[in-house]
């Protein structure tokens, strides 16, 4: 759900830098395609009014046109989506967005569903992570592209494909950034934003692609209507099941609370400006001490919203629009806290859709649009149509070009960018900061391998060497490292014969080869042809860890040894080039990250 | 279009109050229809958001709680920490000799998955930590003496979840259950690597005899001399208690042999003793209880007598000395402990309750107890005073725990 999960602070540095530089040289060539729109745009009015004047109209006007008004339903439908995808690109622009999405919105949607909805989350969790950069850049341009499109193409094929497209975005939002809106998940409700605010946008973008006579007879409005007659009626019957905590407030201070307490609390908790947080508060405190009237309320409300529309007639819908207008809104407000505060909101939950989807249905339903003029025979020549165009209209066509093409930006690196499995290094050199250039001899060392056999680094001249340390039996981080890695070893591809990865043990107690088997084994890292596992006696050890800046500290009462991760990539001379410091993380993603930035600077120290 | 609608709708007569009639019951029956769809939907997605109902497990086995004892005094291994989650939980080893404790928890690896401890004949001690996290096989320390250095090296596997995962012999061979291929034994010739496998779950019941039953799982390893002996856990009817022993490459039934019935046997501890191996069995279904059993085995013979019906669930640990005897701690459902102890010749003896929390013991019926309770990270140590027994604290250990250190 949008908003939630906020706070984290996960607006590192550099990964917000290069976001908004990245936003900034695609809004540059945004900006280079509007210039060239305009000019375009120029030149065909230009084309046009010599055209008429050639074809005898005078003044230069354009033939006149048949093509009716837009129905007023449509027209509201198409404003308030395209008001809607705006308002959800500019959030998409929050700095929190490339590392906090993820973490703070994806995985959130889906803890706590079935296996294979959090299988199918992982995908977008992994892309996203893979790609931080370019898929929030993605996001932003894609939405702001839709919302555009939608706001500037009024009828026709661009229209009607602003629709489609509104649709399919809405969809893979609803699936892989929702989680199907949390139908799966337990304790959702549909005042907390179920079935998904994204499965209205989907709504509204097919009823934006349906053809043009659809909107002409009150069916449509009808149907939604009553399709709205059975989400309230459904909504109801859920919120008044018993079981779900739907029924208490928090009779205690120390009580458990309600289902709707818990999350009014929750969203009071979000960073946001105080007057906001204070009425969200207060709420929850009224809910706490009244969540059965609360919900008794709730549940008559949407029942009897929900027959109403299931009526079909307009006085009864148009009390039943009005009625669920102030209802959204108050809970909008008061319960989903306009759903996108807290760095990481990247819509204002499902109310304002509802609502805009049940003003336009009413619409649909009392005033259709004009049934549409006979159709000409033949379909008009391309020359015939261009001549029809007004000047308004013409520049409309340019702009929708414009929003199309810039969906296309944002939609078409992400689609490359969901393909490629390899991470970029920018999560890494975020969260470890950047790899650090060295350029001082290597120490020497000459220890043994974990099959005993003696490996000095003198051995590896003319190979580049990637050095680490590791502690055989660390329960967290080092198997983390050696996947790492491992990831490392495969991203270098040919390469990897001319590089030797070695670690180091870093532990002063278990030091025999037998336990490094055991965690080369338990790791898959045997299979490595370029790994070395190296150990010693403690002094030798000792005095490794000295001279390459790191050490393993015992810690007493059964902790495990203590010692910083450090990667040096040490040149075919024996010459230190690059020092990165890496805490490895349990995303798969992140690590991906890591051996991505490994992988890179050693790529660069073997071309060197 | 909608013109013809409006006609249509705006006929006069019977006719046209029958059909709107007519239609308003259609529309009726939809919004009914439309409304069962909704509920059932939400119903549906109710059902579906319901958590799943936890499904209870038994707990096989003695608890990893416990301790051995012999001539150079008694190891145990106990957890301290915050005991509600395995990264904040971190196990320690406890030596005490003549009524002084001190700590001897292994130094350079994380214990939060548990120690198991195994004393050879001749006072050398093997530790094995437990997998924990993302390690998943069990690192292992040892030491000639009680102050002795420590030597390490490694099961390549996870070591059995077992306060007898670990055996060592008095040639220095070591005996290991790993939870590889559903329970494994493996053996080392000498020091702590070297592992091959001797047996598994499923070679152990296709070797021992038809009288034997089918083990189910492996809970204790020991060595009647240089014989390697395995005991586990069985549900079939059966003869005999579920202990093997490998003799000549071939593994054979040599449990103590008794109408078992089709009770369930399992074996929580195995000590080597002088003459032979002492077996503490659990043997449950008789109504609600279970009996504790105390059994010996000296070269090819055994005996056994039950001892005490105790809750099976409240045992909370167990102390196996390389004299035979052997000291049960369990739990009554206000929380406190009370020991029974069986002494080298399987008689059976109730003790006395511990103080509050104190629910791990040292000691015998003739050198009087001491019980450890470990509370965060002080372990507090009491020993009893006789007549009336009466117990006072005479020792408070901190344990520099790390908190944090295994996140």
């Amino acid at each position: 759900m949008s908003g939630m999960g906020s706070g984290t602070p996960t607006a590192v540095h550099a990964v917000v830098v290069a976001f908004y530089t990245a936003v900034t040289h695609q809004l540059l060539a945004i900006f280079a395609l509007l210039i060239v729109a305009s000019l375009a745009w120029n030149v065909l009015r230009n084309v046009q009014y010599r055209r008429a004047v050639a074809q005898g109209r005078v003044d230069g006007a354009p033939a006149p046109s048949a093509i009716a008004s837009e129905p007023r339903g449509r027209l509201v439908l198409r404003l308030a989506f395209g008001v809607l995808w705006t308002i959800d690109g500019l959030l998409q622009l929050q700095a929190s967005m490339p590392l906090g999405l993820p973490s703070g919105v994806f995985s959130q949607a889906s803890a706590g569903a079935p296996g294979w909805v959090q299988g199918v989350v992982s995908v977008s969790v992994t892309n996203w992570t893979n790609h931080p950069i370019t898929m929030a850049v993605a996001a932003v341009w894609i939405q702001l592209g839709l919302g555009a499109l939608l706001l500037v193409a009024p009828r026709g094929t661009a229209s009607r494909a602003a629709g489609l497209g509104s649709a399919g975005w809405g969809l893979v939002v609803w699936v892989f950034g929702e989680a199907f809106g949390g139908i799966f998940t337990p304790g959702q409700s549909f005042l907390f934003g179920a079935p998904g605010a994204a499965l209205f946008y989907v709504v509204a973008g097919v009823l934006l692609f349906l053809p043009d006579r659809a909107w002409c007879t009150p069916t449509l409005g009808r149907r939604v209507l009553r399709a709205f007659g059975c989400l309230f009626v459904g909504a109801a019957a859920l919120q008044a099941w018993p079981g779900r905590r739907t029924w208490t407030g928090q009779p205690t201070a120390h009580s458990t609370p309600g289902l709707t307490t818990s999350m009014v609390q929750q969203m009071s908790g979000t960073h946001q400006p105080s007057a906001f947080a204070s009425i969200v508060r207060s709420f929850a405190s009224f809910d706490a001490a009244h969540g059965w009237g609360v919900n008794l309320a709730a549940v008559v409300a949407l029942a009897a919203l929900g027959a109403m529309f299931l009526t079909g007639d307009r006085r009864v819908a148009r009390l039943g629009v009005a009625a669920s207008v102030v209802l959204c809104l108050a809970d909008w407000v008061l319960i989903q806290d306009l759903g996108f505060f807290g760095g990481v909101g990247t819509d204002p939950n499902s109310m304002l859709p509802i609502v805009s989807l049940l003003v336009v249905a009413y619409l649909a339903l009392v005033r259709p649009g004009a049934a549409p003029v006979a159709v000409p025979a033949a379909r008009p020549s391309r020359a015939r149509w261009f001549d029809e165009r007004s000047s308004w209209s013409l520049l409309q066509w340019a702009a929708a070009c414009c929003a199309g093409a810039i969906v296309l930006i944002g939609a078409a690196p992400m689609a490359l960018a969901a393909t490629n499995p390899a991470s970029d290094a920018i999560a890494a050199e975020a969260l470890d900061g950047a790899p650090v250039a060295v350029n001082v001899l290597a120490p020497p060392f000459s220890l043994h391998d974990q099959y005993g056999r003696s490996v000095a680094l003198a051995d590896f001249q003319g190979k580049v060497v990637v050095l680490t340390f590791l502690d055989p039996v660390c329960t967290t981080d080092c198997p983390l490292i050696a996947q790492e890695l491992k990831v490392t070893d495969a991203l270098l591809g040919s390469d990897a014969a001319r590089v030797e990865i070695v670690a180091i043990d870093i532990n002063p107690m278990f030091r025999s080869p037998a336990v490094l088997r055991a965690f080369n084994s338990q790791e898959g890292l045997s299979a490595l042809t370029n790994f070395r596992y190296l150990t010693g006696t403690g002094h030798e050890l000792q005095a490794l860890w000295k001279a390459y800046h790191v050490s393993g500290t015992i810690e007493p009462g059964g902790a495990m040894v203590n010692h910083a991760n450090a990667f040096y990539v040490i040149d075919r001379f024996g010459v230190i080039r690059v020092g990165l410091a890496g805490d490895p993380s349990p995303s798969s993603a992140v690590r991906g990250s890591f051996a991505s930035l490994l992988a890179g600077q050693v790529d660069q120290v073997v071309h060197q | 279009m909608s013109q013809l609608a409006a006609h249509r709708q705006a006929g006069t007569g019977r006719d046209s109050q029958s059909r709107r009639r007519t239609q308003s019951f259609a529309a009726l029956r939809r919004i009914a229809a439309l409304g069962a769809l909704g509920a059932l939907t939400s119903v549906g997605l109710a059902s579906c958001g319901s958590p799943a109902l936890p499904t209870s497990t038994d707990s096989l086995g003695a608890p990893l709680v416990a301790a051995v004892a012999g001539s150079t005094g008694t190891w145990v291994s106990l957890p301290a920490g915050q005991l509600g989650s395995p990264a904040t939980t971190y196990w320690q080893l406890v030596h005490g000799a003549g009524s002084s404790w001190r700590l001897e928890t292994p130094p350079g690896v994380a214990t939060n998955g548990g120690l198991v401890t195994s004393l050879g004949p001749h006072g050398q001690l093997v530790v094995g930590i437990e997998p924990s996290q993302r390690l998943l096989f069990s690192p292992l320390v040892s030491r000639a003496t009680p102050t002795g250095p420590w030597t390490t090296g490694a099961v390549p596997a996870g070591l059995a979840a077992v306060p007898d995962a670990l055996a060592t012999s008095s040639n220095g061979r070591l005996l290991a259950i790993v939870t590889t291929n559903g329970g494994e034994v493996l053996s080392s010739p000498g020091g702590l690597s070297g592992w091959s496998s001797v047996g598994s779950l499923a070679s152990i019941n296709s070797q021992s005899a038809p009288a034997g039953c089918m083990l189910r799982a492996l809970s204790a390893v020991a060595f009647e001399g240089v014989t390697p002996i395995v005991g586990g856990s069985c549900r079939s009817p059966s003869l005999t208690a579920p202990i093997d022993a490998l003799i000549n490459g071939r593994w054979r039934d040599i449990g103590p042999r008794g109408n078992w019935g089709t009770r369930d046997v399992d074996v929580l501890r195995l000590t080597a003793t002088r003459d032979g191996v002492a077996a503490l069995i659990e043997w449950r279904g008789i109504a609600k209880h279970v009996w504790l059993v105390s059994a010996h085995e000296s070269r090819g013979s055994s005996t056994w007598r039950p001892g005490f019906a105790v809750d099976v669930y409240t045992i909370v640990f167990t102390l196996s000395a390389a004299d035979g005897s052997s000291v049960i701690v369990s739990r009554d459902p206000h929380g406190l402990c009370g020991i029974m102890t069986f002494d080298q010749h399987g008689v059976p003896g109730i003790y006395t309750s511990t103080p509050p929390g104190a629910c791990v013991v040292s000691g015998s019926p003739s050198a009087g107890y001491e019980a450890l309770g470990m509370h965060g990270s002080t372990l507090d140590v009491y020993a009893e005073t006789r007549a009336p027994v009466t117990w006072r604290l005479v020792q408070r250990l901190t344990v520099p725990i790390t908190l944090g250190s295994s996140r």
